[in-house]
């Protein structure tokens, strides 16, 4: 898009997840040390235990959101349709238990992670060449396309959705309860966390970055950028894949309301609130986004007006999140420290 | 087919199609000459529906009182979007395409949460303008005469849009920024003005659009998403910076799905994602769009 005065002071979503520094890691070790203690410690402790639904709800938003920043954050891909795979994740659960009488959720969630990714195969070779405007329109198109699909057809349960979903175990772990639904939702969130923290760590995600930044560049480098992107794209669809059949076995329904727009664009606002050039900005932002909206929610009818100011403001002015926000004030902080060293100009 | 289904398809379907016009309009035209697509559209559309039931109310009004709420609605929905566009958008025009999409998608759940906020979740519906809620009956076809109204109204507004952009000097100056803003502005036009002249213009067919639909759907704050998709497949199957090819592909989408309907039904549905997709993947410039959307829209 060209634009009058097309010079960038800045790059919209900075160019690395902060100050790099031997101290800036040790403070982002203490933190995930600590976020990994506080997720186990939610079911039992006083203040959260009695909202066990609605913290499985978070990490299931966190998962989601962080896949779908791989796209829009370290790709530069704006994808409004990561709910497609949410919904076939959810879907899978759902046609697999309630219409094919599958009860081993060993089965089932590795199915939502193959159909999802094995989608976003498909659907990523035809619109990966695309980039900026038509890529993000063709991802709304899709969902428009499955969500239609899910709502007309009754072989997906039509308007009335899926129910008859049910929470039976894995192997020899019974997850019939919340509290330990709960716990398998973490443990499976963390890994699954963990690999693509490795994956952007890795010269595959700085490529990305690289393709984000300039991908006519990483062209003339000769690396394959369709490639590339196919192969994240499958990712973050795997990923949402899982996502979406945690949540169909956290309601224990499906509907087409995984797929609706709101539950699309959800993850890619959740990355913007928490800063989307940080691996950990989603997370942050989902956590946000859901307090908000739960806090919100109770006293207005009206919570998206709220919540829409409140990302133009971040984008008109922020613009790096909240985490953004917190590495700069944790930069300056450091910059006034005699001790520490200067960071630099900004 | 049988000839009364023949009928009723071709009515039906051509004035869907101005209808949708009416929507994408606005939006190939901000496209064309701000470079921006915007997401919020279908939020302002929707703004014009409830304003059109805030101003005229629920009952049924003659014709002539009907289009003057209908004007009224379009009228406030554009003075709405100028405001929008002198304090938000004005300093934003050094962004990037991902900033823009990411901002005007948050402005849509802004004016969704304002049509909240202002008139509830129930639906609220307006009833047809009296003296044109029956059918008229065409060929032994029974043609609903709202039809048949919102096609006169299209065609008013095609004649009157054509003549401002095609014949007047105000035209010519829309046209001249959207060639080149750098050019127009060395020659002393107020890009500036035009942005937000455009953006009100555009955002007035929106706000009519709205009045327009008001009577015929029950209206929620869900009704500016809906559209949003089905403007987004008129204006990129027309090309996204020709109103021309806007209403053309605005009428043949909506004979298409009016066709469909008659006889593939279950497909109809999916008609505007397939063509939408199609057109994007093979012809991303669209039927009327130019060479140099190409770039733009990648």
């Amino acid at each position: 898009m060209t634009a009058v005065g097309d010079a960038r002071s800045e790059p919209v979503t900075g160019t690395e997840s902060g100050p790099a520094g031997p101290a800036y890691r040790k403070l982002q070790a203490g933190g995930v040390v600590l976020a990994v203690l506080a997720v186990l410690a939610i079911p039992s402790l006083p203040f959260t235990s009695g909202d066990v639904f609605f913290w499985t709800e978070i990490l299931i938003a966190i998962l989601f959101a962080t896949a779908a920043n791989l796209l829009v954050g370290y790709t530069g891909l704006v994808s409004f349709g990561q709910a497609s795979f949410l919904g076939a994740g959810a879907y899978t659960v759902g046609m697999l238990v309630s219409k094919g009488g599958f009860e081993s959720m060993t089965f089932t969630l590795i199915a939502a992670v193959v159909v999802g990714g094995l989608m976003a195969l498909v659907m990523g070779a035809l619109i990966v060449r695309t980039t900026g405007l038509a890529f993000a329109v063709l991802t709304l198109a899709f969902l428009e396309l499955l969500r239609t699909m899910a709502f007309k057809e009754r072989t997906f349960g039509g308007e009335n959705g899926l129910s008859g979903v049910v929470r039976t175990g894995i192997g020899p772990i019974d997850l019939v309860s919340l509290d330990r639904y709960y716990y398998c939702v973490a443990v499976l969130a963390m890994v699954a966390m963990a690999m693509m923290w490795v994956v952007v760590s890795s010269p595959f995600g700085l490529t990305l970055r690289a393709i984000r930044d300039d991908a006519e560049r990483v062209d003339f480098l000769g690396v394959p950028v369709r490639l590339y992107k196919l192969g994240v794209f499958v990712m973050a669809g795997a990923v949402s894949g899982l996502a979406g059949a945690l949540d169909a076995y956290l309601n224990l329904f499906v509907s087409s309301e995984t797929l609706s727009l709101t539950r699309s664009a959800e993850p890619v606002l959740m990355s913007i609130l928490g800063g989307t050039s940080f691996f950990f900005g989603p997370a942050v932002g989902a956590l946000t986004y859901e307090w908000l909206q739960d806090l919100l929610q109770a006293r207005t009818a009206s919570w998206v007006l709220w919540i829409g100011l409140g990302l133009i403001a971040i984008i008109v002015a922020l613009r790096r999140g909240i985490v953004g926000l917190l590495a700069q004030a944790w930069a300056l902080s450091r910059r006034r420290d005699p001790a520490g060293r200067t960071e630099g100009k900004e | 087919m049988t000839l009364q289904e023949f009928v009723v398809a071709v009515v039906n379907g051509v004035s869907y199609g101005f209808l949708l016009f009416l929507i994408a309009a606005g939006l190939s035209l901000v496209f064309g000459v701000l470079g921006v697509l915007n997401f919020a559209h279908g939020g302002f559309f929707m703004l014009g529906a409830f304003l059109a039931y805030q101003i005229g109310g629920a009952a049924g009004l003659p014709p002539w009182r009907f289009l003057l709420v209908v004007a009224a609605a379009g009228i406030v929905t554009s003075i709405v979007a100028m405001v929008v566009e002198v304090g938000l958008f004005r300093p934003m025009y050094a962004r990037d395409h991902l900033d823009w999409l990411l901002m005007t998608f948050s402005l849509s759940l802004v004016a969704e949460g304002a049509v909240r906020e202002i008139w509830g979740v129930n639906p609220v519906t307006v009833s047809f303008p009296d003296s044109v809620d029956g059918a008229f009956t065409v060929l032994d076809a029974k043609v609903p005469q709202y039809s048949v109204f919102i096609i006169i109204v299209g065609l008013a507004v095609v004649v009157g849009l054509s003549l401002l952009l095609f014949r007047t000097r105000w035209g010519q100056v829309i046209q001249a920024v959207a060639e080149d803003r750098w050019m127009a502005q060395a020659l002393g036009i107020n890009v500036n003005l035009v942005f937000t002249a455009v953006f009100g213009l555009g955002l007035v067919l929106a706000g009519i659009a709205g009045g327009m639909v008001a009577p015929t759907q029950a209206l929620t704050p869900q009704l500016g998403a809906f559209f949003l998709i089905q403007a987004f497949a008129v204006v990129i199957v027309g090309g996204l910076d020709s109103v021309p090819g806007a209403l053309i592909a605005a009428i043949l989408l909506g004979l298409l799905n009016s066709f469909l309907v008659a006889t593939l039904s279950w497909l109809a549905p999916y008609s505007f994602y397939l063509g939408l997709i199609v057109v994007l993947l093979v012809r991303p410039q669209g039927l009327l769009g130019s060479k140099e959307l190409l770039r733009r829209v990648s």
